[in-house]
This record gives structure tokens, sequence and C-alpha cells, in this order.
């Protein structure tokens, strides 16, 4: 042993993180690069695996030097939906070009969220006047996204999977007879069969009774408060947010 | 964290360099972790779906060496009356360290440092405490007029904050997201 060894290992371990960087910027997205770039990464990263015994750590790049997941590009269209844990609640966040919508609901309390999807991490905040901003920040992941909703002051953690029609987010908003109806709803189907919903509706912002939508037509028309009204798929109404 | 108490014996003193150098990198990590604007992406080691359950399982091999670490280094201080070569600490240990870079480099470089929630702030200052006092460990093990308790303090403050942060991490993973590779 040398004298020199722990120098070294910490050396390894500062090359290892600068090869790592190179290698990021490199593969960053969206970034251009030359062939002779991308060379140089894939040396960099693969120094300290001749030097230390890294092999457990790093297997070796192929052809590219983006030997992670691909970068995680923001999906055009992404509908997330779960629960949100020690709530009992659900929330479903959706993403449409670049726009990302969100809704959380216990049955009791009911918050919009907004924001715009530009990279991994999304901050979405509360889409009403209230003066103290509800909101939802989460990390898009493969085939998941999790993070933290924050209303009321209080947080909880979620994790919410994809998922497809007919689970996902869904919101009624008319005027009937000079009422302004508004209504939410979020439907996940149960691996074992039947539906998940939560879902909370007002009539000129005061609370009333939320019909249940059929798990197999949720855009059917629905009846609140005596006024029917029609629930729409996020490609329906996120023009409106 | 990063305060240099006077030492009270002249050995101490030869801790001054490697508690000085720890102190300089925790404080470097910290500040680029919060002054730079995260990428959001990073590269890492292939096989995992993503970069969290690549991290995840990193952490929890680097943790698992570091029980290596503890127990290689109880026989090594004859606590064990069983003789573990010493090659087993060296090379568990410089394995570990190895693993936790990929980690850290994606922490740091693609989310940064963060408290808005108190798991993410715990983890943040732990990561930036880890490699502070692993780089005073490294620095201190060659100081042989060093006083008998440094190796086993800086060693157990090392191992103490791995804990820290596979609890922060993968424990919180394998809790609230699953076990999933």
């Amino acid at each position: 042993m040398s004298r020199l060894g722990p120098i070294i290992t910490l050396a390894a371990g500062a090359v290892l993180a600068a090869g790592l960087g190179v290698a990021s910027i490199v593969a960053a997205p969206a970034a251009e690069q030359t062939a002779a770039t991308a060379d140089e990464a894939t040396q960099a990263t693969r120094t300290p695996e001749i030097g230390e015994e890294t092999a457990a750590a790093e297997p070796s790049p192929s052809e590219t030097p983006t030997f992670e997941d691909p970068a995680p590009v923001v999906p055009e269209k992404a509908d997330y939906a779960g629960r949100v844990q020690g709530n009992g609640g659900l929330i479903a966040i959706s993403i449409r070009d670049g726009k990302a919508v969100g809704y959380f609901c216990d049955g009791r309390t009911e918050v919009w969220f907004k924001g715009n999807a530009a990279g991994e991490r999304l901050t979405l905040k509360s889409a009403g006047k209230a003066p103290v901003k509800d909101t939802v920040k989460a990390t898009l992941g493969v085939g998941e996204t999790d993070g933290q909703v924050s209303v009321g002051g209080k947080k909880w953690t979620f994790v919410a999977g994809t998922v497809k029609k007919p689970s996902g987010l869904y919101r009624a908003s008319a005027v009937v007879r000079g009422a302004e109806i508004r209504a939410g709803w979020i439907v996940v189907r149960n691996p074992q069969g039947g539906y998940t919903q939560v879902g909370a509706a007002s009539q000129d912002g005061e609370p009333v009774d939320v019909p249940r939508l059929d798990g197999d037509d949720p855009t059917g028309p629905v009846s609140v408060n005596g006024a029917t009204v029609t629930p729409e798929d996020v490609d329906g109404f996120i023009e409106e947010m | 964290m990063t305060a240099i108490h006077r030492q009270p014996t002249r050995a101490s003193v030869s801790l001054l360099v490697p508690l000085l150098a720890g102190g300089v990198v925790m404080v470097v990590l910290g500040v680029y972790g919060r002054a730079h604007t995260p990428t959001g992406f990073a590269v890492g080691v292939a096989g995992f779906s993503a970069a969290l359950p690549m991290k995840v399982w990193l952490t929890t091999g680097a943790a698992a060496l570091g029980v290596v670490q503890v127990v290689s280094a109880l026989s090594m201080w004859g606590r064990l009356g069983v003789t573990i070569p010493d090659g087993v600490h060296r090379w568990s240990g410089r394995l570990a360290f190895l693993l936790t870079v990929p980690v850290a480099f994606h922490c740091l470089y693609a989310l940064g440092l963060q408290y808005d929630v108190p798991r993410v702030m715990v983890h943040s200052l732990l990561g930036c405490f880890f490699y502070g006092v692993f780089t005073t460990k490294m620095l201190a093990l060659r100081k042989e007029n060093a006083p008998g308790w440094t190796l086993p303090v800086i060693g157990g403050l090392v191992f103490t904050a791995l804990v820290g942060l596979w609890l922060t991490s993968s424990f919180w993973f394998f809790t609230a997201v699953g076990v999933r590779v």
C-alpha cells in the first residue's frame, strides 16, 4: 500500500465525477455535438475504470456517451394519477404540449393546478385566486411521476403512475340558468376491476353534491344539483385553463 | 458545520489540514448545489429503468459496503477477535465511495441542493457533510501522530452520514414508491 492510497481514492472519485460531468454536458438534451467531443467524453468516463476497480459501478459505455436512460424528454402528452399518501385523496397530472394541469381532490378539498412542463421537474401552482398558493412539485420518471402536493399549508407526498382512458382527469364547467357549475373528477381503474374515483362540484362557488361518473363512459352527461353538465377530458378543457 | 475547534493537544494539530479540507469540500458542494441551475438531467449508470432506481440501488450497495467497513474496522482494532485482512476494509471503502459518486453527481448536477421538504433538506445537507467528512477521513489516515480517537470518530461520522443518506433516499424510495429496478 502506498502513502498516497487515500489521495488516489479521492482523486479517482473526483475524476469519475468530472467524467460524468463531461458526459452529461455532451449528452445534454438538445445539445449539438461533434463526434470528436463525444469520443473525448467516452474516454473521460472510462479513465477511472482503468485506474480503479469501478467495473461494478461503471458498466462499459456503448458507442454513445449516454449510457444511462436517455434524456428524460418531457412527453408531449401524458396522464398521471395516483393516491396522495397519508391523505386519502387522489391527484392527477396531465401534460399536453408543454402545458401541465393538475387536480387534487380528497372529497372535501379540491384544488386545480397549472404550470409549464418544460423539464423533468414540474412546479404547478393553484389556479384560483387564493392569497396563499397551493403547489404541486413533481419529478417526471419513467411511467410515473412523484412529488409533493401542498394544499392549505399542509404537504403530502404522492406517486402517480401513467394512466389511460377512462382513467384520468375530468372537468365540467357550465353556466346553467345563471348558475355557474364547476366540477372535477379523478378516475382510476382498479387492478381488480372497477374504478376508484373522487370528485367535487360547486355551484356559484358553494360546494354541492358531486355525481359519480360512469367509469366506462366518464364523459357522459351527469347531473350536478339538478343541472345537466358534460364532463370533459383533459384534451377538452386544457385550453380553458 | 465547518468550525474548527481549538485542539487541546499538540498531536491534534495534525488534523487541522484534513478538517479544513473537509470543510472546504462540504461548503463547495453545498454552494455548487445551490448556486447552479439544476439541469434535470445527468448521465449515470446503465441498467436501471430510471435515474431514481439507479441512485437507490447504488446507495444501497454503498450502505451495505459501509457495514463491511464497520465490521472490518472493528476487526482491525481487535474488537472482534477475528482477523479480517486489511485489504477488505480498504477495497470495500474504495468501492463504496465510488458507488456513491454517480449518485451524488446526479443529485448535485441534475437536482441541486434543496430544502423545501424536511427529508430533502436533511438529505442535501448530509450529502455535503458526507463528502466533507470522507475527505477528512482520507487525509487523516496518514497522520500517524493524530490522536487515537481520530479514525474511529471520523470513520463513525462517515458511516452515520451514509446511513442517514440511505434512510432519506433509498429507504424512502422503497417505502414510498416500492422496490423496483
